[in-house]
Parts: C-alpha cells; sequence; structure tokens
C-alpha cells in the first residue's frame, strides 16, 4: 500500500493527452459555481476572499464539497483542505500548483 | 460426515422490540440485505465488511486476514474449542477460525438472512454453526473459551438510548458466554474529537445507511464493562479505517456498471457518498476505531461485599 503523504496529493491520471491539471481559473469557477448551487446566492454573491464558514458552511459541507472536488480534479484530497486553506482563492489557488497538479 | 455447515435458523424473537437493545433486525436487514451482490461490488474477495488491519505491501485481501488473526491471537483461540463471532457478517472469520486456527466450533450469530445463507453456500463446514439470532437472545447450550465481534457493537445501542445501560445489557451476555478466564475481543468504530453534546452532524449515516444504530464512546464501554470484564488493551487504529473505506469507494466506483444493474443510480451514490465521507472523518479524528482486549472477571478473593461478574 503506497503511502500518502498527508499534506500532498497525487497525480491524476487525466483523460487528456498532456494532462497538466486544473488551472486556478477552473478551480475557482468550479467552486463558485458549487457554492451558488448549494447556497443558492448569486454569483455576485460570492467572494473568493472571504471565508468559507462565512457562508454559513460547516464541517460537514466542507468535506462533501471536498469529495465532490475529487470527482472535479480525478485526486484523491484531504479533508483537513477547507480548513487549511478557507478562502476559494486559497485552495483554488493551492490545488492548481505545479508540485499539486 | 456432514458436508453442510449447521445454519440453525433459529426463530428471531419478533416480540415487543422495546424490550432488547441496539438495533432491530429489520434496521439490520435495511443495510446489509440491500443485496449480497451489491455490497460484494465494494468488498474485497472476503466479504469482511469491517477496518482492516493493513501494513506496508498489503493487498486489501492480506490486510483483512491479518485483522482476523489479530483478533483470534488476542483471545488465544489457536486450537480452541469454542468460539463465538458476534455479528459474523458473510462468514469469514468462521471460516479463518476452523480452516487456519484449529478451532473445533466456530458459532456466528447474525441478524441478516442473507449472510445465513451465503455462509451456508460458502463454507460448507460442521465445525460451523450460523444462527440467525439477536445475541440477546441466544441462550449458548456450553460455555465458549472466546468471542470475537467486529463491526457489530456499533449496532448495539439506538441513537436515544441509554447507551452505558445498551453496551451492559452486552457485557453481562459475553460475560455469560464465556468460560472463567474468557476472552473477547472487540473492533467497533467509536466517536472521537467530536463533543457530546452535538452528534455528528451527518446524521445521513444515521437515517439512510444504518437506521437506528450510533456510534459509541469508549469511556462509555469502559464504563459499561466495568466489574464483568478486565480491559487488558485497547487500540485506535483509525488510520487503517482511513484506507479501508477509501478501498470500499474505489471497488464500488470501478465496480459502478455492475452497480447500476442492481440498484437505483441515487443509492450507488448514497453508498460512495457514505464511504468516502467516513474515510474523511477517520482522518481528521472525528472517528476511531477501536480494537478492545477484555478478560472475564471472576471472583479470586475473600469477602470485599463485592461479586466480581455479577453487576
Amino acid at each position: 500500500m503506497k503511502k500518502r503523504a498527508l499534506w500532498k496529493t497525487k497525480t491524476g491520471r487525466g483523460a487528456g493527452a498532456a494532462d497538466k491539471g486544473k488551472t486556478r481559473a477552473e478551480i475557482r469557477g468550479w467552486m463558485t459555481d458549487y457554492l451558488v448551487k448549494h447556497l443558492g446566492l448569486g454569483e455576485e454573491g460570492i467572494d473568493v476572499e472571504r471565508p468559507l464558514d462565512e457562508y454559513g458552511i460547516d464541517s460537514a459541507q466542507a468535506v462533501r464539497m471536498i469529495g465532490d472536488l475529487e470527482d472535479y480534479l480525478g485526486r484523491e484530497l484531504s479533508p483537513s483542505l477547507p480548513y487549511r486553506f478557507p478562502t476559494i482563492e486559497a485552495l483554488s489557488t493551492h490545488l492548481a500548483e505545479p508540485a499539486n497538479a | 460426515m456432514e458436508a453442510n455447515s449447521q445454519a440453525a435458523v433459529a426463530e428471531p424473537e419478533r416480540g415487543r422490540s422495546d424490550q432488547k437493545v441496539g438495533a432491530s433486525a429489520d434496521a439490520i436487514q435495511f443495510h446489509y440485505d440491500i443485496g449480497n451482490d451489491f455490497l460484494a461490488l465494494a468488498q474485497e474477495a472476503g466479504r469482511n465488511y469491517s477496518c482492516a488491519m493493513w501494513r506496508e505491501n498489503d493487498t486489501h485481501e492480506t490486510a483483512q486476514l491479518r485483522k482476523l488473526d489479530y483478533h483470534v491471537e488476542q483471545i488465544r483461540g489457536q486450537g480452541a474449542a469454542r468460539v463465538l463471532d458476534i455479528g459474523c457478517g458473510w462468514g469469514s472469520l468462521l471460516h479463518r477460525l476452523v480452516d487456519v486456527h484449529g478451532v473445533r466450533r466456530a458459532v456466528g450469530l447474525t441478524l441478516a438472512k442473507e449472510q445465513v445463507t451465503f455462509i451456508g453456500d460458502t463454507y460448507p463446514d460442521p465445525r460451523i454453526e450460523v444462527r440467525l439470532q439477536n445475541w440477546q437472545d441466544y441462550a449458548a447450550d456450553e460455555p465458549f473459551d472466546g468471542i470475537i465481534s467486529l463491526g457489530a457493537f456499533e449496532h448495539f445501542a439506538k441513537i436515544e438510548e441509554d447507551k452505558v445501560d445498551s453496551y451492559r445489557v452486552f457485557f453481562r451476555k459475553c460475560h455469560e458466554f464465556l468460560k472463567p478466564g474468557g476472552r473477547l475481543s472487540l473492533q467497533t468504530m467509536g466517536y472521537g474529537d467530536v463533543p457530546r453534546e452535538r452528534k455528528h452532524s451527518d446524521l445521513f449515516i444515521a437515517r439512510e445507511v444504518f437506521p437506528e444504530s450510533d456510534l459509541p464512546r469508549l469511556a462509555d464501554i469502559c464504563l459499561a464493562s466495568e466489574m464483568l470484564f478486565e480491559i487488558e488493551y485497547v487500540r485506535n487504529d483509525r488510520h487503517d479505517y482511513v484506507k479501508t473505506m477509501r478501498a470500499w469507494f474505489n471497488n464500488l466506483r470501478a465496480n459502478r456498471d455492475k452497480a447500476l444493474k442492481l440498484v437505483p443510480p441515487e443509492v450507488v451514490d448514497r453508498y460512495e457518498r457514505l464511504y468516502r465521507t467516513m474515510s474523511y472523518s477517520f482522518d481528521l479524528g472525528a472517528f476511531t476505531l477501536y480494537r478492545i482486549t477484555f478478560r472475564r472477571i471472576d471472583q479470586n478473593r475473600l469477602g470485599d461485599g463485592y461479586h466480581a461478574g455479577r453487576h
């Protein structure tokens, strides 16, 4: 069983020939859409620098989002990410970094 | 020599369920009888539906066997005359006990009809006896050398019940089932860093997948077993469950096409979500995985005004 270091994510295997993983903008867009869908806000209501828990998202919802984000990105993620990177901007930046792509 | 295992279908007590603690037979069957074939798509070859014990280079299969052997070792089960498996699932432990550990009689209790059938078909061995019976109703004809219970304790107390009282019923029965000095090796999920006042907010687990069941807390297990059992050893192996839940998730995901032939998409999604969410919960420490070795307490000194084992 390969050890998975808690703070890193495995490289996903994408469908494309030269898949570099999703960009920060794509991930930011996905998260914004996700919050809009689950919070019923308009997109203008979403501030990418605003801490997620100020939207009233609790730990269960955040963890559920991480699950869906795994499916979007095609790789395993740590459930502590929403706590360590608590804004859309921080999380999308972290997930799009070359080291984590 | 009989080829078939004795599937003693003892009539489950369908009397008033308010007399019993823990999940009812109907509630148990809600999850486990969704279809042998469906759950098999998530499970590994041995159909062990509890947390494995992972070491370097293990496959899921070998990690599950390592777990079984650990518990057999804890109860000193090698070559034992009689071992009881409370919540025997799909029978892999029963089989392991007689096949590898030389146990002469392995008795399994379950409330899931499909499991009884499966065990009868899969492990035809006269040393194995499986009973469709609640442990609260079981009256063993002879005491056991050891008891193992894996991933069943979570069902022994309902959410609204006084859990310590319910668990105490279990420990009293186990005390009764055992020979003096006999051991119980228990494996159960538990609550970790979730405050007592707040239930784990994802009650979706209790509502949709495991009705009537809630997780124990270590303190309550300890309290409930006082004066009945000596706690010899406690381990919290929650990282094993991170991997095990993830393995079930991955298997089910990989078998999605087959799964959709058996159940609706919402059900496949629900189980996928369950496995992955639970993997996260173990990773975060909200849930724990206890492996506890208990030894039956018997009176061994004069007076003192108490009777060990009779509380």
